[in-house]
């Protein structure tokens, strides 16, 4: 599909405000930007649907979520979905995240297509390889804001890698809250949690399904910030579904969905062409 | 509105089929063994009552001689209505009828036509024939010598023919009888009660019993003579020691003498339906709380669009009456299915007769009403708790804030269980009588335990952390989740360990107090004999001194000295006393004296007491007891000994059998000390006493040894009856975790969709799910143990030395229980684990 270069967004500004939000230690900055692991790579498909159809109901009741939908994510692209409601974004990320089976086609994540994997090849994928923000309940009430980070990674038996867990919670700014449950937290908080979470496995990709959409615009603009600095800073890939043509411009792709066909798409996006988009999707 | 509400809430109940199916479930159940339990007890008092009616039926009036207590087993001595008291009966003016009876209930068993001894589990009682009893001919002609009859239905259910010639065992011999006719009772109610009913020559059965004489006379008086009259008429001729009673009395004097019997079983049974009853209550009220908290949020619209608190609290009780009478009505009917269970277990255990089983209205009206009331009672508190949220916090679906202490259920509940140990201390402590006694110790057993059941939600949390950290270390994030869920909700996490607790709490008490009971008779039976070997009924039942005579003249045998066991009112008080030669007994009896009158010899009825019963009683030599005998007649029994052991047979005081005989004139024995001879080798004289055996059918011969083991073994058959009834209750809490789990689980769907979501496999689902059951139920268990054994102990304390003297904590077993009630708990739990971790990821997200 689209040629992919490696692009830098242009509101510059908001990104350094973000970093002054969130990092309050250019040190770990440094540090991680040298990390090997974390080398920016731009060209390889981290996550492709192909011919992608999902079919609901039976023959009078039939509803085509999706159809016939063909897109790649690039490693270290961060993608907005948009669309109308019921135009089919959440199925798409419940199918690109193997939480949902396609009708007809195929996902691949990586070099591995999703329809070949069990039940249980599939959950392990999700632990090991994916991130997930919510739009509301991520976290699990019982378990405090530590447990609930490193939750994928006790999953999976593992430690937690201790300078990345420090890295990640200082970047959410949630260094003093790591003891505290869900229930003590503020909305804003708990999602910077769940993004927490979705980084501390060093995840393939992060899915975020509307995750700023419960949060009033300044908690979300910390967000979305938080989320386009791990892009930026470690070639976090990320596929961002969104309502909201201010949050979508975070990315440094959007794309358009209506009645589960991919319509539009727009590179480098500015909120004056996220809007003339979506009314051409309308009209 | 309220109609809308009503059928909106009926709407609500009937969308959730699982739900419905679940609470409905909790209902019917409890409903069911509540009704079971009345069922049975009233057919099994029918069973017993029947008995006692059948023989008071048509006669105007007995005459009997005095009894202030009945004797061991009823086995009454002929010996004080005489041929001539009859007469002088038949003499008085107005008698138009007067029958001697007799009967003994252990003297003859016949064999089947299959050679097998008849109905070896349950009662037979043998007749004298007398013309005119309410005994009536089916089919042949009265017995004479060598002949009996047999009740139809016996006769019918094995294959008996009349005219053919059967075994008769005797505990002295066996002989061939003629089975001369078929019985039936001329009462068209009458009953058999489920015994082997018999009946053979008066001459016979007087010479069997080694006495002439009969135990009462029935008397029918002539047409048109005033009965009183006829009465006053008798007593003034009879002697002293003879009583007349109406039939009204005799007949409330055959109940009262079976009541106990009656009221062990209903008592029991009632006891148990309490206790299930109990249980259910628990499983009903933690369905509905559940039920409420997931209601809260579509209650809150409906308050928000206007309705009142009070309209929703009427909507959900009339749900709940409708409900809970549904489900009463069918409780009922499963209770009748279990009720027919249970007799049929009895019959198959014990030989107890079959009951007629019928639903009376009584136990419809209080099973319906139990049902009704009880689902009433559980809705009205979460209800009442659902509508004190408020609005906004219910339409967002805020989660209760759980963390708060619930301080009213700390103080009653710490106010319930000081006043049970006040009770159960003063109940130990103070100098009361046996009645109050129980009744102190049983308040106080239930004040303990409500208050227990209150605390334990303070608790449980902090003893879930505790439980759970080999689990959580272990299995990391499902023992973590499962240890923490518990604290989620502790109110609901501890009423459903409170049912388990129920159960096991009652198990182990019934293992503490039965082990306690065993090492007693164990150590009882060890110590009181020196002989080698005993002679012993089956049955309980006494045999003919005879027995012992015979088994004497044997080469093989150096030595006998028979032992009766009896009762006898000493110092106002019925106790189990032992009677054996005092001349000979000290030859094969250890009585382990530890201070002896040497005034022996001049006295007539001498009496041994243990060490326990005389420090209890402030007993010291040369005291005299005043003591009544079943007959009434009373002597004065002079201490001469002290002795440290129990005496054998498990009672306190032996008197010498020259007293036993003066005043009850009985010859029967129940056990016979055997000591071998010192010629013969152990396989002479076991082949002697086999040979002995076959000839006294009814007899057995047992080294001491085997003999404690076979106490042991039917002590252990009775509290297996007590535990199987315990476990149904155990089970029907296992229902409750089900349950419990089973509504607690779609509480938390979204939750388990997330964890799905981040990459929970199902098997780790499962596994904190099946973890949180295992440790409510250890938490349960381990609660109800502790008690449990406390209460065992108090128990074993408070009954008298007599009966139990050493305190037994079966360790291994109680251990073998919490492991046994977890394994099941987490059994239960895997069917609502499997089908939560069975769902789509997606589902559980979207949900
Ligand atoms: N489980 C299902 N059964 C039937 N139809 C479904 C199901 N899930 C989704 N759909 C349908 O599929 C279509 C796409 O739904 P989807 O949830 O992907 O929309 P969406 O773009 O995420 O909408 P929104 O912005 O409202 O979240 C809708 O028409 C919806 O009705
Ligand atoms: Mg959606």
């Amino acid at each position: 599909m689209s040629s992919h270069s490696a692009i830098r967004p242009p509101n510059f500004a908001i990104l350094v405000d973000a970093v002054a939000l969130t990092l309050n230690d250019s040190e770990n900055m440094t540090t991680l930007t040298n990390d090997s692991d974390l080398e920016v790579t731009t060209n390889d498909v981290a996550v492709q649907a192909l011919d992608a159809s999902k079919c609901y109901g039976d023959a009078e009741t039939l509803v085509r979520a999706l159809d016939n939908v063909n897109i790649e994510f690039n490693a270290g692209q961060f993608t907005s979905i948009m669309g109308p409601s019921g135009s089919g974004k959440s199925t798409l990320l419940h199918c690109l995240a193997g939480l949902d089976q396609l009708s007809t086609g195929h996902i691949w994540f990586g070099d591995t297509d999703l329809s070949t994997l069990n039940q249980q090849q599939l959950t392990d994928l999700r632990r090991d390889r994916l991130g997930f923000v919510f739009q509301s309940f991520n976290l699990i009430p019982t378990m405090t804001t530590r447990e609930n980070i490193i939750l994928p990674l006790d999953l999976a038996g593992q430690k937690p890698d201790q300078e990345w867990f420090e890295t990640v919670v200082d970047s959410v700014g949630l260094a003093d809250r790591l003891r505290h449950r869900p229930n003590e937290l503020s909305g804003g908080q708990q999602q910077r949690v769940a993004v927490a979470r979705a980084l501390v496995s060093k995840p393939d990709v992060i899915f975020a399904d509307e995750p700023t959409g419960n949060l009033d615009s300044r908690t979300g603009k910390a967000i979305l910030s938080f989320l386009q600095e791990a892009v930026a800073t470690f070639g976090q890939t990320t596929v961002m579904v969104t309502h909201d043509p201010v949050a979508a411009t975070y990315a440094d792709r959007v794309v358009f969905l209506k009645d589960g066909r991919i319509e539009d798409e727009l590179l480098n996006p500015q909120v004056d062409h996220v809007l003339a988009a979506m009314n051409r999707l309308d009209g | 509105m309220d109609t809308k509400l009503v059928r909106h809430s009926f709407r609500q109940l009937l969308s959730n089929k699982v739900r419905l199916a679940l609470t409905s479930f909790a209902i019917v159940i409890s409903v069911a063994f509540v009704s079971a339990s009345l069922t049975l007890s009233t057919g099994i008092s029918d069973v017993i009552f029947g008995w006692g009616e059948t023989q008071a039926a048509g006669l105007d009036l007995v005459v009997e001689p005095e009894s202030p207590f009945a004797p061991k087993n009823f086995e009454v001595s002929p010996a004080r209505v005489s041929d001539d008291t009859v007469e002088l009966v038949r003499s008085v003016d107005g008698v138009a009828d007067a029958r001697p009876t007799l009967w003994s209930n252990f003297l003859f068993r016949p064999t089947k036509p299959d050679g097998e001894l008849v109905d070896d589990k349950f009662t037979v009682s043998t007749f004298g024939w007398v013309e005119g009893s309410n005994f009536e001919i089916v089919d042949g002609s009265p017995p004479r010598s060598n002949e009996f009859t047999l009740d139809i239905d016996t006769a019918e259910a094995n294959g008996y023919i009349v005219g053919e010639t059967y075994d008769m065992t005797t505990p002295t011999e066996t002989r061939a009888m003629r089975l001369a006719a078929t019985t039936q009772f001329r009462d068209p109610n009458g009953t058999t009660a489920g015994q082997v009913v018999q009946t053979i020559s008066m001459d016979e059965l007087q010479t069997e019993l080694g006495q002439p004489g009969y135990v009462n006379i029935h008397i029918n008086i002539e047409k048109g003579s005033d009965r009183s009259s006829v009465e006053a008429a008798l007593q003034q001729a009879l002697p002293e020691g003879l009583v007349v009673l109406t039939q009204q009395e005799a007949r409330s004097n055959l109940r009262e003498l079976v009541a106990p019997y009656a009221q062990g079983f209903s008592g029991g049974l009632l006891g148990f339906s309490a206790l299930s009853l109990f249980v259910a209550c628990f499983i009903i009220y933690n369905t509905f709380s559940v039920l409420m908290q997931q209601r809260t949020r579509e209650l809150g619209l409906l308050r928000a669009v206007g309705a009142s608190p009070r309209q929703i609290r009427t909507s959900i009780q009339i749900e709940a009456i409708v409900l809970g009478l549904g489900c009463s009505i069918v409780g009922i009917a499963v209770g009748l299915g279990i009720s027919y269970g249970i007799s049929e277990m009895f019959h198959s255990a014990a030989g107890f007769p079959r009951p007629d089983l019928a639903l009376t209205p009584t136990a419809v009206a209080l099973s319906l009403l139990v049902g009704t009331l009880a689902t009433l009672l559980a809705v009205t508190a979460p209800a009442r708790k659902a509508c004190r949220v408020p609005v906004v916090n219910a339409v967002r679906g805020v989660q209760p804030d759980t963390k708060k202490t619930p301080t009213v259920r700390f103080i009653i509940g710490s106010l319930l269980a000081v006043a049970g140990i006040v009770s159960i201390t003063v109940g130990l402590t103070a100098d009361a009588t046996t009645r109050s006694t129980v009744l102190l110790l049983g308040v106080g057993s239930i004040f303990v335990f409500f208050g227990v059941a209150l605390l334990n939600s303070l608790w449980i949390a902090r003893c879930s952390q505790v439980l759970g950290a080999p689990l959580a270390r272990l299995t990391n994030v499902p023992g973590r989740l499962a240890r923490d869920n518990i604290g989620r909700n502790r109110t609901r996490s501890a009423s459903t360990a409170a049912s388990l607790m129920i159960g096991l709490a009652l198990v182990s008490l019934v293992l503490v107090v039965g082990e306690s009971f065993k090492a007693t008779a164990s150590t009882g039976a060890e110590s009181a004999y020196k002989s080698d070997n005993i002679l012993y009924n089956q049955w309980d039942y006494k045999y003919p001194i005879a027995v012992a005579e015979k088994l004497e003249a044997l080469p093989e045998v150096e030595q006998t000295v028979a032992i009766s066991i009896d009762l006898a009112e000493i110092d106002g008080e019925v106790q189990y006393l032992t009677v054996a030669d005092q001349q000979t007994a000290s030859d094969l009896i250890d009585f382990d004296v530890s201070e002896r009158s040497d005034m022996l010899e001049g006295v007539t009825h001498p009496v041994i007491v243990t060490e326990r019963e005389a420090n209890e009683k402030g007993i010291k030599l040369g005291d005299e007891l005043e003591t009544r005998f079943y007959n009434g007649t009373t002597v004065e029994l002079t201490v001469v000994g002290i002795n440290r052991n129990n005496a054998a047979g498990g009672s306190s005081y032996y008197i010498d059998r020259s007293t036993w005989f003066e005043q009850t004139k009985q010859t029967t024995v129940d056990i016979v000390a055997i000591q071998s001879a010192a010629t013969v080798t152990e396989s002479q004289f076991e082949t002697a006493m086999e040979r002995f055996e076959q000839a006294n059918a009814q007899v057995n011969v047992e080294t001491i040894d085997d003999f404690i083991a076979s106490t042991e073994r039917s002590i252990n058959t009775s509290l297996q009856t007590i535990n199987a009834m315990m476990f149904l209750a155990i089970l029907i809490s296992f229902l409750g975790i089900t349950n419990t789990l089973a509504l607690s689980i779609s509480e938390r769907t979204t939750e388990m969709g997330l964890l799905r979501a981040v990459g929970m496999r199902r098997k780790q689902l499962r596994k904190a799910l099946r973890y949180e059951a295992f440790l409510i139920s250890l938490f349960g268990s381990l609660v109800g143990v502790v008690l449990g054994i406390a209460f065992g102990v108090g128990s074993v304390v408070a009954i008298p030395a007599s009966i139990v003297n050493s305190v037994q904590i079966p360790v291994a077993q109680i251990v073998i229980l919490v492991v046994l009630a977890s394994a099941a708990s987490v059994a239960a739990a895997a069917v609502p684990a499997w089908r939560a971790a069975k769902r789509r990821t997606l589902d559980l997200v979207n949900a």
